[in-house]
């Protein structure tokens, strides 16, 4: 019964939350800009409304344009599945490689897709985006490698259970900031690119769906919601180790209330912050390889 | 054990047969289309023969077949080891081998007109049957004699097209780097056989500081072979030049071939056994993957990107060997076996996922006449099915889940935590780790490599006339790239099965072990599951809203500037130009931009921009040493001026010089 339970609020997770904590960013951010800005339901509208429009694609596009954001989809939902939210058992027994492997899938066909019509704008996303993975990618799985080691278990489950241990509190702190930058890469999110532009020159994400539209569209948003709750709560996940709370409702309000709190730091950072110039991106991405290191070095002098 | 001594000696004499009747055959029937088709099958027959073998041999107990006295070589008989090790690699030599010959045909018409196939035809059973014995061999004596037989025939295959001066260019290189190999190989085998008075590898165990030695001069002459850093310098050259199929075999099997010998004598046995033996070859592993995968990046021609990244896999497996031994030291034996496994089962992946991608690359080089990446695009379109198959190939290879290369990039993921948690010392545990960020990069460059492949092959538009009027490959080339395409999905979804295959290998390795299939702890179907029911959910949910508002088809956006020309399009260099400056010490990429014209910033009359990369390392490093070896190559040939006095002095130095070293020893 309680197993039950715990699936349904898994499924809500995945089914409501993501375009929920867009609204939220969306919301606060109008609000510090000094603006009325959209109601907090306005992507779950964005979605109905896409959901329903007719598609133009380019006629130089293959099988590839249309099966990538299924299969992109479909690789975030089942990683988003693997991750145990707030000490609730996640349904799939994933592990970080996996995890790490099966979004790099789901990016191999968005950015083939985005070659795919032969844009250029397409391809110069495609093309940042590898450049950006090259550098988040290891500095993703050192970070967590780091906490897989810590908890001498690959599984998700076993290691973003808090478990308490020495140094647990600098560890969660490297391998969180880590992640979140990485984060911040992943998804298109300031300082590595505003994600409310079009045809601004640092684009990664907003290239590449350049040609996308209607069905097609609505399927990629919300890969791209999904991607940010996960992502996003992962870092909150990694963050509340440093923090043993005992009762899994404490968590996992405590949890909740953290990724609102995510929300805000990301509607903040755009709104005070500009962009860094794309030449920079590397600079700040070896930062979250230097942090995830600095992990690793900590769980291997204890061990 | 006598059925499989039978079966084996019928298999061999069948395998035997068949090679020296391609041999008359390919003569007497000149008329190339049906004798392509009779020799094709006679190798897929054949294959058929050697996977039979290779499954005897995994099933059943270790045997060793020395035949009678006149097969011997002096008073060293000529002897095989049947066992799981010699069965897996047979089985993979097998598989790739039969995968391949339906593609035989359709391949060789294209060469036809250019070079004589007889030779091909010949020299092609000649290696696969040589590849067999290599990895079958259980003395030194017999393992140089198949080696060289190995070497030489694929140097002929690599020459088949030699009209162009590449070609003949890389075969001599090939050519150069198998005398070297072989060279290391002979001292190393002397000098064990000095230590031992034996040829046969089973009795070899040389321990401590004596095996430092002579196992490193066996593994230069084997990673030589096998194209690990820092050897790699004749792979990327001699593998594009041979035709496709050969590329596939040299790339998917032979380089195999060396990491089998490689196992067998440091790692089941040993008989070289050093600590530092483990870290050097983990190290190489290490290097190698790294320098392949960024050396691919910048390649245009899709055959040499393919050839860079069989580098970077050699790399991945000899990490999974490197491994094992010093996880083996450090009595770690869990570790120690699923490293062993990870290299193992990767040797098998590398085969199915490289063989299908170069003989992708072989249909898009014989349907667009052209493999230079700047020339082709827009083949999605033309060759369907090739495209499909080169798009799995690829991500297999990227690691991606759930096909087969993410099942032994896991395994070894696994065996790095486990040593990063077991190991006993402090920085043990953190190169551990950091190998671990190591396979990370490895996986993203790769990724980038083959989104820029097929992205630039495949996708977009053509940027050629070539490409516009590619034609797709006929049906069996078709059907070899199918197969490999269905194994690499296969092998991804069952790895549990291939790991109860090399259940045998890894417990001869290390004994008391846990059963290995123990050690796949994903759960892979609940997973696929996952996989499929978002997928359909979506797909069924679009395609019925498609029904009620069809897609409407539109060209490209270009903001209203009018028609694109292809050459707007993404190049293979611009793809990777943002990882070029990441990477700018390794690549040396500099960009020069001039802007010219009166009023510069606003009115400019010309801009050019240029942008340079140089593999300053290769060129650089490995410049001055080749340039050394050419020019003592230029000394020796002085000796073989037809004077016939200087010949006389050099024997006889030879002579004293050798009566020498043997009076010193004795």
């Amino acid at each position: 019964m309680i197993a039950v339970f715990w699936l349904f609020v898994y499924l809500i997770h995945i089914a409501v939350l993501p375009l929920l904590f867009i609204g939220l960013v969306r919301w606060l951010k109008a609000r510090l800009q000094g603006r009325q800005g959209p109601s907090l339901y306005q992507p779950f509208w964005d979605f109905a409304k896409m959901l329903g429009k007719g598609e133009t694609i380019s006629e130089t596009a293959t099988g590839a344009f249309r099966i990538a954001p299924l299969a992109s989809l479909a690789s975030v939902a089942t990683v988003s599945l693997m991750i145990p939210w707030a000490g609730v058992p996640s349904p799939i027994a994933g592990d970080l490689v996996l995890a790490v492997y099966l979004l790099a899938a789901g990016k191999f066909c968005t950015s083939l897709a985005a070659l795919d019509t032969g844009s250029s704008f397409g391809a110069i996303g495609a093309s940042r985006e590898a450049a950006i993975s090259i550098q988040a990618e290891p500095a993703l799985l050192l970070g967590l490698g780091a906490l897989a080691v810590h908890a001498h278990d690959s599984r998700f489950a076993a290691f973003l259970t808090p478990s308490g241990g020495e140094h647990i509190v600098i560890l969660a702190v490297l391998a969180g900031a880590a992640a979140w930058m990485c984060a911040m890469a992943e998804l298109s999110r300031m300082p590595i690119d505003d994600p409310t532009t079009h045809l601004e020159l640092t684009m990664v994400h907003e290239a590449m769906i350049l040609e996308n539209s209607g069905r097609n569209l609505a399927l990629i948003e919300y890969t791209v919601a999904l991607k940010t709750t996960l992502l996003l709560g992962l870092v909150v996940q990694i963050v509340l180790l440093a923090v043993p709370l005992r009762s899994i409702a404490v968590h996992y309000i405590v949890s909740i209330l953290l990724l609102a709190a995510t929300a805000a730091g990301l509607a903040i950072s755009e709104t005070v912050m500009v962009k860094l110039s794309w030449r920079r991106v590397p600079n700040m991405l070896s930062y979250a390889i230097g942090a995830s290191a600095l992990a690793c070095l900590l769980v291997a002098m204890r061990g | 054990m006598t059925i499989a001594r039978g079966l084996f000696e019928n298999a061999l004499l069948y395998s035997l047969a068949i090679c020296w009747l391609a041999f008359p055959l390919s003569v007497l029937m000149r008329g190339p289309k049906a004798n392509d088709r009779v020799l094709g099958g006679l190798i897929g027959a054949g294959s058929v023969i050697l996977l039979a073998l290779g499954m005897t041999a995994l099933a059943s107990t270790p045997a060793t077949i020395a035949l009678p006295f006149p097969f011997s070589l002096g008073d060293v008989p000529i002897a095989f080891t049947l066992d799981s090790l010699s069965g897996f690699f047979l089985c993979v030599i097998a598989i790739i081998a039969g995968l391949i010959s339906p593609y035989l045909r359709g391949y060789c018409a294209h060469l036809a007109d250019r070079a004589d196939m007889r030779i091909f035809w010949t020299a092609l059973p000649a290696l696969i049957l040589s590849m067999a014995l290599v990895v079958l061999s259980a003395n030194a004596l017999t393992f140089l004699v198949a080696w060289e037989v190995m070497s030489l025939t694929s140097a002929i295959l690599i020459a088949t097209d030699h009209e162009p001066k590449a070609t003949r260019g890389a075969t001599l290189i090939y050519l150069g780097a198998t005398r070297i190999a072989t060279a290391f190989l002979v001292g190393g085998f002397l000098w064990a056989h000095a230590l031992t008075g034996t040829w046969t590898f089973a009795d070899w165990h040389i321990s401590g500081i004596a095996a430092l030695g002579p196992g490193l001069l066996v593994l230069v002459g084997l990673g030589i072979k096998a194209g690990s850093w820092p050897f790699h310098l004749w792979l990327p050259i001699a593998h594009p030049a041979a035709p496709a199929p050969v590329s596939a075999l040299m790339s998917g099997v032979m380089v195999k071939v060396a990491i089998a010998a490689m196992v067998r004598l440091f790692v089941i046995g040993p008989a070289f056994d050093h600590p530092e033996l483990g870290i050097v070859i983990l190290a190489a592993g290490a290097v190698s993957s790294v320098w392949g995968v960024l050396f691919a990046l910048i390649q245009h021609d899709l055959k040499r990107l393919l050839a860079y990244h069989t580098v970077e896999n050699v790399g991945l497996i000899l990490m999974g060997i490197g491994t094992c031994l010093v996880a083996r030291h450090a009595g770690l034996s869990i570790v120690a076996q699923v490293a062993l496994a990870a290299g193992l089962f990767h040797v098998l992946n590398h085969a199915v996922f490289k063989s299908l991608l170069f003989l992708g690359a072989g249909a898009v080089d014989a349907g667009a006449g052209t493999r230079n990446l700047d020339l082709l695009g827009g083949l999605g379109k033309r060759m369907k099915w090739t495209y499909a198959c080169f798009a799995i190939g690829a991500a297999a290879i990227c690691a991606l889940p759930p096909l087969n290369g993410f099942a032994s990039e896991w395994l070894l993921y696994q065996s790095f935590l486990g040593g990063a948690v077991g190991a006993h010392s402090p920085i043990q545990r953190f190169s551990f780790l950091l190998l671990i960020g190591v396979l990370a990069l490895v996986g993203a460059l790769a990724m980038a490599c083959f989104v820029k492949a097929i992205g630039v092959t495949f996708l977009g538009r053509p940027r050629s006339k070539a490409a516009e009027s590619a034609r797709e490959a006929d049906f069996g080339m078709l059907a070899g790239q199918g197969a490999l395409a269905a194994l690499c999905v296969f092998l991804g979804l069952a790895p549990p099965a291939v790991l109860a295959v090399l259940d045998p290998v890894t417990r001869a390795a290390i004994p008391g072990a846990p059963p290995l299939t123990a050690a796949w702890t994903l759960p892979t179907g609940a997973m696929l599951a996952a996989l499929a029911v978002t997928a359909f959910a979506g797909a069924a949910w679009t395609s019925r809203a498609r029904r009620q508002r069809p897609d409407r088809t539109y060209i490209t956006w270009e903001c209203g500037f009018g028609a694109l020309s292809p050459r707007q399009q993404v190049s293979a260099t611009s793809f990777v130009q943002p990882i070029s400056r990441i990477f700018s010490v390794v690549f040396q990429y500099a960009e020069n931009l001039r802007i010219e014209g009166e009023s510069r910033r606003l009115f400019p009359d010309r801009v050019t921009a240029t942008s340079t990369t140089e593999a300053v390392l290769e060129t650089r490093l490995y410049g001055p040493l080749t340039m050394l070896f050419k020019w003592l190559g230029d000394q020796v040939i002085k000796l073989q001026e037809g004077n016939i006095h200087a010949y006389l002095l050099t024997m006889l130095l030879t002579l004293l010089i050798l009566l020498a070293i043997g009076g010193s020893i004795r």
